[in-house]
């Protein structure tokens, strides 16, 4: 067992390695803890594994982070929990930095946030996409109106189904979890909405709407949808997706993180082999901007502005009034179409647009820098050039429907079904399918 | 016994020269001299490597060992997160000492977060033999899933390394399947239900996680030991490893060897798994994707590779193991090293500290 420790190659490996560090590592070691006191605060983002990368929620929380750090000058650091256990001690070991001024974290930190909060009052927490079960006064939650927005691409969907005669729109869920309930409500509901819009403002085209269009699907039939029970399995979204395009779907939803990317290697797959230039078929993003994964086949993407509630929680900190909007929201801040936050518009779900292709195109580089591979599909340029030419192409009464619907959410003119219980996902199931 | 007996007994058993306490001393010396070399090229490695990203290593050192050594806190949580990985890392040793490589550690310590599970968290019985009948079944939940490898190799002779590391795939559908459909709670489809107060360990240092559980798993840790050194069927395992000619000259039934090893080895990954759950508060809850427990049994395996698969030599290596994880937070906010990076220089690290554990393995194991 110790052959490896014979001879003078013992001696030279102990120098060889004394040397090596000591050159790199030397002056550090007694110049350790100084240069801390110049930054106005660090952002502390803690994530479980793998962390960055995954083009979603965790890259949307560090996008906002690096902005507050752009514009006030925060640091921004990432900590790592590895297990859930991890998260207590971990979380405890940030808050005791002198420097830290906000702690973000996402659905494993909520108990761990709720159990420490009360212990560092001077400190701040935000928890994104949950929130806790009563007013801790340092203690952020923002949940999203993701009903809202999924009825937003629901309704663009059925407009597309209804233009290239189609008679149904898809969605590929995740897990079977209360929100994804929310998520399935909002869609089916956008789709009735558009379809009834259709029927009243062009009535003599409803009446002479060919056979396979949406209008004559039977309502409870119109949405294709399935639960694939997992988050990160890209292959089964890819059989899901395929299956609803091969039943007439002009539009697929990704509902389901990783797997839902299956829709995007599905679109390629069709695009490919039917020398496709553009959609249909489409498929429709989540989270984060994702126009740019399969340019000219992704019409939309249901964004949650993760990022904007970073920033906003950063200058709220700034402008020292974060403690008085937790109190005013009870810790529990419901961010959507249209709401406020500490007296200032701040968006929470929007879909998206040509305005942020160019802020995500740059997510997407960025992303690639992480990860060291290659993720955009395409140069920026012709990606622009692409999504633009594929908006362009669709008519503009869908476009004009779809700022009518957003208005109409935004005024309250339409409630769009908030469905968190299992009874109440079954009654709406009924009428939708 | 009469006295000139034990005299002469005295006199074999003392050192008889300055020669062979010099022997004796290199014999100790050795392994922690190797593993000081370890560290060194470990941490050169390391250094290398935050400096070609534009860190500067000396401080991103500083912080990692104050944060796992430095400081009351730190030193709590890396025992915490050490003691679960022990029991994981015992079970390697105790396959290797009797030539068995097992990698089931990973699929055993689910079940045993699972057994855990079923008694601390769905049965109600009073305080201390509640902790104490969780452990034991969750051992026992261990041993069980190390039973299909052990039998497959005693009936059929299919090479252990294999059959031990897919069996983990399958225990991780299985335990998942059990959790999701019996063992959450209202309202807790991704997790299971909480594990009751009167089977939980107690917290000994605030929001580090440290129980009696590192107690447990050292104790584990000598016991194992002595057993292997001090017992007959001990020896009969360590003889079947280090010479199986000779076990099988002597009488020592090879497939009793096999049995008691791989299940005794399942024991302990089930006692770790278990501990993770009801020995590291606050949370007590096991995910139905067992995130909790996910690569335990590998974080056992580098250790043992690292204590040189003795099971005294897996507590200070199991240990420092740990005090990289707990550092590594402290590398990532005061030295503002990447998450990305930290894990790549722990990584280089533990390979090094792991290499001279690895020789000697791959030496023994397939030397004819």
């Amino acid at each position: 067992m110790n052959h490896v420790l014979d001879g003078k190659g013992v001696a030279r490996t102990v120098a060889i390695a004394l040397v090596i560090t000591f050159t790199l590592a030397g002056p550090g070691l007694f110049t350790a803890v100084d240069g801390l006191a110049q930054s106005p605060g660090e952002i502390v983002i803690v994530t479980g594994p793998p962390g960055r990368g995954d083009l979603g929620f965790i890259d949307l929380m560090f996008k906002g982070a690096e902005e507050a750090q752009r514009d006030f000058g925060f640091e921004v650091r990432h900590v790592l929990a590895d297990t859930p256990e991890d998260y207590v001690p971990t979380i405890s070991v940030v808050a005791r930095r002198l420097n830290v001024k906000l702690i973000v974290g996402v659905f494993d930190s909520l108990e761990p946030f709720t159990i420490l909060a009360p212990r560092f009052p001077d400190k701040n927490f935000l928890l994104i996409d949950v929130t806790p079960d009563r007013y801790i006064p340092n203690l952020l939650g923002v949940a999203y109106e993701q009903h809202k927005g999924s009825a937003l691409v629901g309704a663009l969907a059925a407009l597309l189904a209804i233009h290239y005669d189609m008679p149904h729109v898809g969605v590929v869920f995740g897990k079977p979890i209360s929100v994804l309930w929310n998520f399935e409500i909002g869609y089916k509901w956008g789709v009735d909405w558009a379809i009834q819009w259709y029927k009243f403002h062009f009535p003599d085209q409803f009446a002479d709407e060919p056979a396979t269009s949406i209008v004559h699907t039977p309502t409870n039939q119109r949405v294709l949808y399935e639960y694939t029970n997992t988050w990160s399995d890209p292959a089964v979204g890819d059989v899901s997706a395929t299956a609803m395009f091969g039943e007439g779907a002009v539009a697929v939803y990704n509902v389901a993180g990783g797997t839902g990317l299956g829709i995007n290697t599905a679109l390629e797959r069709i695009r490919d082999e039917q020398g496709l230039e553009m959609g249909p078929p489409f498929g429709i993003g989540v989270d984060a901007n994702q126009d740019w994964l399969t340019p000219g086949f992704v019409i939309t993407s249901m964004l949650k502005r993760v990022d904007i509630s970073v920033y906003e929680a950063a200058r709220l900190i700034v402008e020292g009034k974060f403690k008085d909007v937790t109190a005013s929201e009870g810790s529990q801040a419901i961010l959507g179409i249209g709401t406020m936050l500490g007296g200032k518009p701040v968006t929470g779900v929007e879909i998206s647009d040509l305005s942020q292709l160019d802020e995500f195109i740059r997510f997407g580089q960025q992303a690639e820098e992480i990860q060291g591979s290659r993720i955009l599909p395409a140069p920026p340029d012709e990606i622009r050039a692409k999504v633009i030419e594929m908006r362009g192409s669709q008519p503009a009464w869908i476009w004009d429907a779809l700022a009518e619907l957003k208005l109409q959410i935004q005024r309250g003119e339409v409630v769009v079904p908030n469905v968190w219980t299992q009874p109440a996902l079954e009654s709406w199931r009924r009428i939708y399918g | 016994m009469p006295l000139a007996v034990v005299v002469e007994k005295a006199q074999i058993d003392r050192p008889r020269s300055l020669e062979t306490v010099l022997k004796a001393a290199s014999h100790f010396s050795a392994p922690v001299l190797g593993t000081a070399l370890s560290i060194l090229i470990g941490l050169a490695g390391g250094a290398v490597l935050m400096a070609a990203f534009g860190h500067n290593p000396g401080h991103a050192y500083a912080s990692l060992f104050k944060g796992g050594f430095i400081g009351t806190f730190e030193i709590a949580s890396t025992l915490a997160r050490a003691a679960p990985i022990l029991l994981a890392a015992l079970t390697f040793t105790i396959g290797v000492r009797a030539r068995m490589l097992n990698l089931g550690m990973e699929g055993q310590a689910y079940f045993g977060a699972v057994g855990a599970v079923v008694i601390g968290g769905v049965l109600t019985l009073p305080p201390v033999l509640h902790i104490v009948v969780t452990m034991a079944v969750a051992m026992v939940f261990g041993a069980l899933w190390a039973l299909p490898a052990a039998l497959l190799k005693v009936w059929r002779g299919v090479n252990e390394i294999l059959s031990t590391l897919m069996l983990n795939y399958v225990a991780l559908f299985i335990t998942t399947l059990i959790t999701v459909n019996h063992l959450t709670g209202p309202g807790t489809g991704d997790r299971s239900v909480k594990i009751r107060e009167s089977a939980r360990f107690s917290e000994l240092v605030e929001f580090s996680g440290l129980t009696y559980a590192i107690v447990i798993a050292a104790a584990a840790c000598v016991l194992v030991y002595l057993y292997l050194w001090r017992t007959k069927p001990g020896f009969a395992l360590r003889l079947t490893g280090t010479s199986p000619d000779a076990a099988r000259y002597a009488g020592i039934n090879a497939k009793r060897i096999v049995l008691l090893s791989l299940i005794g080895g399942g024991l302990f990954a089930g006692l770790g798994g278990a501990l993770q759950i009801i020995g590291r508060p606050p949370l007590w809850v096991l995910r139905v994707d067992m995130l909790n427990v996910l690569n335990l049994g590998w974080n056992g395996v580098a250790v043992a590779l690292i204590g040189r698969s003795h099971p005294l030599g897996v507590i200070p290596a199991g240990i420092f193991f740990a005090g990289l994880l707990s550092g590594a937070k402290i590398m990532q906010l005061e030295a503002g090293v990447a998450v990305e990076l930290v894990s790549a220089v722990r990584g280089i690290i533990v390979v090094a500290l792991a290499i001279p554990g690895i020789i000697a393995l791959v030496r023994w194991r397939f030397k004819r």
